[in-house]
This record gives structure tokens, sequence and C-alpha cells, in this order.
């Protein structure tokens, strides 16, 4: 996990995972 | 025991919260049956703090696993102190004073949320004294803060 965390591509996934999450996350929860 | 022994403690703080949070969200709004009409938000916490509770003691019991234990454990802090703060401004409690913005929002309930986070970081620091660079500093996390709830911000007001 640390070595695909300092690798570019596991970076680039790992943020693309979080930041596509959050985005749907704002959408969908609506209070 | 299963736990390493210097662990043991940390871990079964950081299990207690979880559960804890996760009764907590269930008496708040358990989630609904299939079929009646639901808010995303009632199955977030609820399949969330099932993963801390079952899996993530697990996940940092381990150096191979700590760094995806720890982060389970970081990015759920975040997303739920962002989530809890955005029921609150979209719910304010009425009259809206000061001492009803600290009381009776969900500003308690974030604080207590936010210990998750450290009890993380000493188990982190446990397999790793010297940290991991800059990664997974106060500062780092304070950043990370800051990015996760402007994307959160991003899908609420811009994607509609």
């Amino acid at each position: 996990m640390k070595h695909f965390m300092r690798g570019r591509v596991g970076w680039w996934i790992l943020h693309a995972c979080v930041i596509a999450f959050m985005l749907f996350l704002g959408h969908a929860i609506r209070f | 025991m299963i736990f390493k022994k210097e662990l043991r403690k940390l871990i079964i703080e950081l299990w207690l919260l979880s559960l804890g949070g996760w009764l907590l969200h269930y008496r708040v709004h358990p989630i609904p049956l299939p079929g009646s009409p639901h808010n995303p938000a009632d199955f977030l916490p609820f399949t969330w703090d099932l993963v801390a509770i079952l899996a993530v003691p697990f996940l940092l019991n381990y150096r191979r696993t700590v760094i995806v234990g720890y982060l389970i454990n970081g990015i759920g802090v975040i997303i739920g102190a962002v989530a809890m703060a955005s029921f609150s401004i979209a719910k304010p409690p009425q009259p809206l004073h000061l001492s009803s913005i600290f009381l009776a929002t969900t500003f308690p309930l974030i604080l207590i949320l936010n210990a998750k986070l450290f009890i993380g970081q000493i188990v982190l620091l446990n397999f790793y004294p010297q940290g991991l660079g800059r990664v997974f500093t106060p500062f780092w996390w304070f950043r990370h803060y800051v990015y996760i709830s402007v994307a959160f911000a991003i899908g609420h007001f811009i994607w509609r």
C-alpha cells in the first residue's frame, strides 16, 4: 500500500476515486 | 489475543467509538426497508461504520495493511464531519443563537468523531515512528479536510 500510494498511477487512481465519491455524495445527499 | 499487545487498547478504543457511532446513527435514522423512500445519507454511515467495526481493527493490526485501515478511518472521519456539518447547515436549530449553534447542532458529534483521527495517528506512529515524510502529517490532514469539503460542495451546488 505504501508503494502503491507513492507510485504515480496509484496516487492518481486513489485521488480520482475519492474525488468522484465526494462529488457523488455532495450530489446525492439532500437534507 | 489477535491484536498486538501495544496496539490492543488503541484498537479497542477505536472500535468502541465506531460501534457507538453506528448505534447512534441507527437510533437517529434507521436504514429504510427496500422500496420505501430514503436518503443516501441513511446508508452511508451504516455501511461505512460496519466496515470500521468489522475490518478496520484487523487492518490496523498489521504493518502490511495499517495504511489501508488508517486511510479508511481518516477519510471516514472527514466524510462524516462534512456530511454532519452539511446537515446542520441545511437544518439549523430554531431559534438560532450562540448556545444552540454549539449544543443543538451536530457540532458535539463532530468533535467526538475527530477523536478517531488522532487514535489512528497513534496507531500509525507505532509502525512508523518517524512518520511517512510529508504525507499523514497534521497539515496534510488539514489540507485534505479542505479538499474533500470543496469536492462535496461542488457536487452539492453544481451537480444538481
